[in-house]
Order: C-alpha cells, then sequence, then structure tokens
C-alpha cells in the first residue's frame, strides 16, 4: 500500500498526542491550584476555630474568681506546708520513753533505781538493793530483753558493788537503745 | 566576521522564537504549578506548623484552665473556719518563730499534770539569722535545760506529757537520780516558706494520713489560751488535779 493514500498524516497524529499532554498539563496545574488553595483555605479555618482565645478568657475569668478565695488558699497551703514539717519532725524526732519505761517496768520493787541518765540512744542506770535475788533478776530480765532482739540492742555490766556498811548491793548498767 | 555572528545571533533569536512559539501553552500551567509548590513551602507548610503550634498551646491552656477550675471548685467547697482552726493548731504544734511563750506554757502544764516541779531552766536560742539547726534534722529549735525535781517515774510522765504538748519538741538528753532530775529539751519551730502562692499551681488535696495527723496534734495539750500555770512547787499540787481532769482526754502521738 502507497503512504501517499493514507488521508490521516503522521504529522496530525503528533498534534493530537501534543494537544492531549497539554490538556492533561493544563488539568495538573488547575488541579494543583485548586488543592493548594483549598489546603490553605483550610488550614487558615482551623487555625481560626481554634479556641485559644476563648479558653484563655475562661481563664482569667476563673483566676478572677479564684483571686476572691486566695485568703483560703494561703491558709489551705500553709496548712499543708505544716504538716508535711510536722510529720517530718516527729518521724525524726527520738524517743526512748516506751523502751525505758519496759526497763524500769522490769526493776523489781525490792530495788531502787538510784540514777539514769539516756543520751544519744544510749542508758546508763544504777540501782540499789539490799538483796542479790532481785539484781539477779533484773539482769536476767535486761539479758532476756537483749536476746531477743527488743527495748535493748546490747548490755554491759560496768559494777556490781556492795556497801559493807549500808549492806546495800548496787547495779551499774549501760546498754544501747533500739 | 561580523556578518557571521550577526547571522548566529538572528539565527538563536529565530531558534527561541520558534521554541516560544511551539510552547507557549505551556507556559501559565507550569508557572501556575510553580507557584503551587512555592505556597505549599512558604504559606501551607508554616500554616501547618503554626496549627499544630496553636494546637498545642490550646492543649497546655485547657490543661491550666481544668487545673483553675479544679481549684476553683475545691476553695469553694473548703470550710474556711475548719481550715483556719486546723491551720492554728497546727501552727502551735510546729510555730514560725521562737515561740517563747509557748515553749513556758508547755514546761508549766506539763509540770502541773505530772506533779513534777520545775526548778532552774536555760535557754539555748541559737542563731537569730534564722538558719540555725539543731538537733537531728534540719528543723530550727530552742534547746532548754531543766532542772525537774521528781524521782523517775515522775520525770518519765513529765516527758510523756511534754511529748504530747504543743510546740513539738524532742527530748535528747535525761538524767535523774534520787528525788532530781535534768532533761534537755528541743523544741521545733520552722518559717513559713517566703515564695508566692501561685493560683494556678494544684491544690495538694490532703490525704487521709494528713487529716489523721492533724486529729493527733490537735488533740495535743495546747495551753495557749490558758494562762501560764506558776511554777512554785506550793501551788503546783493545788493545779495537777485540775490539769489531770484537763488532759485526760488527750491522744498521745505514739
Amino acid at each position: 500500500m502507497n503512504n501517499d493514500i493514507n488521508l490521516i498524516s503522521n504529522q496530525n497524529v503528533g498534534l493530537e498526542k501534543e494537544q492531549k499532554r497539554l490538556k492533561k498539563f493544563r488539568l495538573t496545574s488547575v488541579t494543583c491550584l485548586i488543592a493548594v488553595l483549598l489546603v490553605s483555605v483550610l488550614i487558615f479555618l482551623l487555625n481560626l476555630t481554634l479556641p485559644l482565645q476563648t479558653v484563655k478568657d475562661e481563664q482569667s475569668a476563673t483566676a478572677a474568681s479564684i483571686a476572691t478565695l486566695h485568703k483560703k488558699l494561703v491558709t489551705y497551703t500553709l496548712i499543708n506546708d505544716r504538716i508535711k514539717n510536722i510529720s517530718n519532725v516527729i518521724s525524726k524526732r527520738g524517743n526512748d520513753i516506751p523502751q525505758l519505761n519496759q526497763i524500769l517496768g522490769k526493776i523489781p520493787t525490792d530495788l531502787t533505781v538510784g540514777g539514769l541518765e539516756i543520751q544519744a540512744g544510749q542508758i546508763s542506770i544504777t540501782v540499789f538493793g539490799t538483796s542479790l535475788v532481785p539484781i539477779n533478776k533484773f539482769i536476767d530480765d535486761m539479758v532476756s530483753f537483749g536476746a531477743q532482739g527488743k527495748v535493748i540492742k546490747d548490755l554491759v555490766i560496768e559494777g556490781l558493788s556492795l556497801d559493807a556498811s549500808s549492806g546495800q548491793y548496787t547495779l551499774n548498767m549501760k546498754a544501747n537503745i533500739l | 566576521m561580523e556578518a557571521d555572528n550577526s547571522k548566529k545571533f538572528n539565527l538563536e533569536v529565530a531558534n527561541l522564537s520558534i521554541l516560544y512559539r511551539h510552547y507557549k501553552d505551556y507556559f501559565l500551567p507550569f508557572v501556575v504549578i510553580l507557584a503551587c509548590i512555592l505556597m505549599v513551602f512558604y504559606v501551607i507548610i508554616p500554616q501547618f506548623q503554626q496549627y499544630l503550634s496553636l494546637q498545642q498551646q490550646l492543649k497546655v491552656e485547657t490543661q491550666k484552665l481544668e487545673v483553675l477550675k479544679s481549684n476553683y471548685s475545691f476553695l469553694s467547697s473548703l470550710d474556711g473556719s475548719k481550715s483556719n482552726k486546723d491551720f492554728n493548731a497546727l501552727t502551735l504544734v510546729l510555730p514560725s518563730g521562737k515561740d517563747f511563750a509557748g515553749i513556758i506554757n508547755a514546761i508549766s502544764y506539763a509540770s502541773a499534770k505530772t506533779g513534777v516541779a520545775v526548778g532552774d531552766f536555760e535557754f539555748s536560742v541559737g542563731s537569730i539569722s534564722g538558719k540555725d539547726a539543731q538537733g537531728v534534722s534540719a528543723y530550727p529549735s530552742i534547746s532548754i535545760d531543766i532542772n525537774l525535781v521528781g524521782d523517775t517515774q515522775s520525770v518519765v510522765k513529765f516527758i510523756q506529757e511534754i511529748y504530747k504538748t504543743a510546740p513539738a519538741s524532742e527530748v535528747t538528753h535525761i538524767k535523774t537520780g534520787g528525788n532530781a532530775g535534768s532533761i534537755t529539751i528541743l523544741f521545733y519551730y520552722k518559717a513559713f516558706p517566703q515564695q508566692a502562692i501561685d493560683d494556678s499551681a494544684p491544690i495538694k488535696v490532703l490525704s487521709a494520713q494528713d487529716s489523721s495527723l492533724i486529729e493527733t496534734v490537735s488533740a495535743w495539750n495546747n495551753v495557749s489560751n490558758q494562762l501560764s500555770l506558776p511554777l512554785i512547787p506550793s501551788l503546783l499540787s493545788g493545779v495537777s488535779s485540775q490539769a489531770a481532769s484537763l488532759g485526760n482526754n488527750s491522744t498521745s502521738p505514739f
């Protein structure tokens, strides 16, 4: 077949392709423009609709209301402060009285407390009596406290003496309080 | 030569002209796409970043508002008279400064209640700069050495009474012998915090443990509103029975 008799020339086909390409390009550009404008307007509107100013206004109003109750707030804050500090003081302060009461409770009635000193968790006690039996019982009870790991940590008998003139035995002991 | 150059230039202009005529329909869409790309980078992205930032700010501000509302609601429902009462009780237990009157009253009260006569006593005021700290903790305190007249049991009772009497104290040294004794007591105090109170800070609601502490210390002997009792031993027997009846309902903190 002769090319001369082909009514649709190659040139027209190329032109048509180019027209299509141009049309696509134009469509793309318009789509881009619309998309960009839409997104931009959308974000702008979103920014506008954020209720930041409303929240700030409400904050100011609530803060103004709280200002009328400021005295209450101060009192309550200071109560919290006092509680924290009192709790610390009470938990940290030493109190040897319960242990001391237990020790004094073990002193037999036949014995008399001649002297007692407590400082920095250490107790020194002097008892005297006319018989060695109550003194022995007292020592046993104190040793028992130490062995059970309650009231005292350790026990040192510093002296046991007899005053021949009065017939009294004197016991000196030292212990570390738990 | 010059004619050659002129011809070449004319040819290039002619080429450009042909190219322009050929692609002039693409020119406008190309500019539009370029403008769109520029808008994305210079308008949309910053706008979006601003949106995210505002949203974050809104979140923060909303949280602040919630705290403020919660503070307001809490303060509105707070019983002012009970708060004042609790505050007074707590301040008597831990004064904000050196409460000499409170200390003397506490000693007098314990003395009267236990029947232990108080002899000489000596204050160690410590530093007056407000930064003094003695004893086991960083809390400032006033140290006082007291001579007592009474047996060991009476001295122990005196100490027990002091421990449940405002202001808060700690006995650091006990010495007894025969019918006399001496003790060293630290009376604690603590200045109020100096910083301004922020209305927008969340209020720490008292726990059950805190309320229990308030109840406990409110039940301590508190002689701030009573007259200071005399320290003369001859008058003590008269007041001790009265004081004993007053303090029967006190609660020990231990």
